[in-house]
């Protein structure tokens, strides 16, 4: 039923993309428009070897088991620019995509205008990409990523995408390496699996460098106030507030509380070689659990193909709430259910092939292996799918224009 | 048997000039540019968009030949190291995260030399050959 559903949407979203295509061309050949069109998109399908759980990329809310499913990573955006003249412009990002309330919804991802003050300088303001990670703003430009989509193990952390607010970034040449600083403020707010999650009072710092022709390091820095609006939580907090265990409340409750997310990431690519780790820490002072994850991909380029490795692995540093509700009871039992829901560690070896089939479109195919420990990020997991080692096949053709 | 083989070399040496000789390409800008030779790197930069700034510190306006022309292929494989489809990928992390616009496409040499010749701070690439007195040539590629 899923996978029908996704194949209704694909010819649509297919049918948008030729349009659009076509008035890119259009729009191209009047060569003195101020405006661009640009688009990228992914045709995707999933299966794992185990049913009793569905693979998703974390916030979705449906995804695949043994029968395939195209929701997973199917998605189109279309992208608008507008350069006003030399020093202001403006961007306008549409993506239509599974969201986090399961619907395909197209949502502005991104809608801002940029001040370019000096060629190394530039300020934006409006929604824009919110860079937890080395390649956040373009996760879900398939063609521009190697692997088939971001390792879930470090990208599944944050799944938030976009943010209201404004940032400066300024890049500079120091000692003949390319350096670039950031600073942005800002609030967001998005849907995790039909639960609203918002995030105020967002402050961040970005600095990259290029350490030698191809090899760039990248650190970051975002902290903010993070609020889940789980209703379920909400009452189990306002329970325990009515018992001698207001503490354990305390430390599960979800409202305007402190969160931070620390990056390091390396990517290399430079003649046949591509290589990028990160290593990754989220904290938060509420019921979801403080969490470190990390990768490493190599691939290798034989011509148009491009085969590649990668390891990956989320841990639950803590699930932040030390329950001290005596044991044996019912309330024990939900605070460790609550305190557990969102710890999802799992282990990842995946292999893949990207191979660059026509200038503007790849193909790839991948295979992950994943072992969890309880259901993993796995969603609707059912009992006995536990602390398994589960075959994840995917395919995807993802084109830019 | 001798004399065979020197005809088979020669031939292959005439093969190999004609195809140097038309994967030279010159890198130019507007000839008032203050902009005298360019580095590699330099020009690689700009046009993976690594950096927008010309080396007079003007924000650099760069234009690219058609996906298919030959001069294309040899310009950005010799002065990048990269091939076409590295570079598409490059410009769609720029454009999807909204970091930089690729270089505008023209159809010809023709009309990227009259695009330099009117823009003070224009950068392009076109066939040796097609140089005349109406851009500045900052780097050869072949």
């Amino acid at each position: 039923m899923m996978v029908v559903k996704s194949w209704r949407l694909t010819p649509l979203a297919l049918g948008a993309a030729l349009a659009m295509a076509a008035a890119g061309a259009q729009a191209q050949a009047q060569s003195e428009s101020m405006f661009s069109l640009s688009g990228f998109g992914t045709v995707g399908v999933v299966g794992t070897t185990k049913d009793g759980g569905e693979y998703v990329i974390p916030g979705q809310t449906q995804g695949a088991d043994q029968s395939l499913s195209g929701e997973v990573d199917t998605k189109l955006g279309l992208q608008v620019g507008a350069k006003f003249n030399s020093k202001f412009s403006a961007t306008v990002q549409v993506l239509t995509k599974q969201n986090g309330k399961g619907n395909w919804t197209p949502q502005i991802e991104w809608a801002y205008g940029k001040y370019q003050a000096t060629p190394g300088l530039a300020f934006r303001l409006g929604r824009m990409g919110a860079p937890f990670f080395a390649v956040s703003d373009f996760r879900d430009v398939g063609y521009a990523n190697t692997w088939l989509r971001p390792p879930i193990d470090v990208y599944g952390q944050v799944p938030v995408s976009h943010f209201d607010g404004g940032d400066v970034n300024w890049t500079t040449q120091l000692a003949g390496h390319s350096v670039t600083l950031g600073a942005f403020a800002g609030q967001s707010q998005s849907y995790v699996r039909n639960v609203k999650v918002e995030l105020k009072d967002m402050v961040g710092l970005n600095a990259s460098a290029e350490l030698m022709d191809g090899l760039t390091v990248r650190l970051g820095h975002v902290m903010g106030k993070v609020t889940v609006n789980n209703a379920s939580v909400n009452t189990l907090v306002a329970t325990l507030r009515g018992t001698p265990y207001a503490s354990v409340g305390n430390q599960l409750d979800p409202n305007g509380k402190d969160a931070t997310f620390s990056s390091i990431g390396l990517t290399y690519d430079e003649g046949n070689w591509v290589a990028a780790a990160e290593f990754t820490k989220r904290k938060t002072d509420t019921f979801v659990p403080d969490t470190t994850g990390w990768y490493t991909t190599l691939g290798y380029r034989v011509g148009k193909f491009t085969p590649y490795a990668t390891l990956s692995q989320q841990k639950t540093d803590s699930v932040n709430v030390d329950n001290t509700v005596p044991s044996p009871s019912a309330l024990h039992t939900i605070v460790d259910t609550v305190a557990n829901s969102q710890s999802t560690p799992q282990k990842t070896i995946g292999l893949g092939m990207r191979w660059d089939a026509w200038r503007n479109i790849a193909v790839k195919a991948q295979y992950d292996s994943i072992k969890t420990t309880g259901g993993g990020q796995f969603y609707n997991v059912q009992p006995g799918f536990a602390n398994q080692r589960v075959g994840v096949y995917s395919l995807a053709v993802d084109f830019v224009f | 048997m001798q004399f065979k083989m020197n005809k088979i070399l020669a031939g292959a040496a005439l093969l190999v000039a004609a195809v140097a000789a038309q994967a030279q390409v010159a890198v130019v800008v507007n000839p008032k540019s203050s902009v005298g030779n360019m580095t590699a790197d330099q020009v690689a930069s700009i046009f993976l968009g690594k950096s927008n700034a010309l080396p007079s510190g003007n924000a650099a306006v760069a234009v690219d030949l058609p996906e298919n022309a030959a001069a294309r292929e040899t310009f950005y494989s010799k002065a990048t190291g990269k091939s076409s489809a590295q570079v598409k990928a490059a410009w769609s992390r720029l454009v999807f995260s909204g970091k930089g616009t690729p270089p505008k496409e023209l159809g010809s040499a023709a009309e990227v030399k009259k695009f330099v010749a009117a823009n003070p701070d224009a950068i392009g690439y076109i066939e040796k050959s097609a140089v005349d007195g109406s851009v500045k040539v900052v780097l050869s590629v072949e």
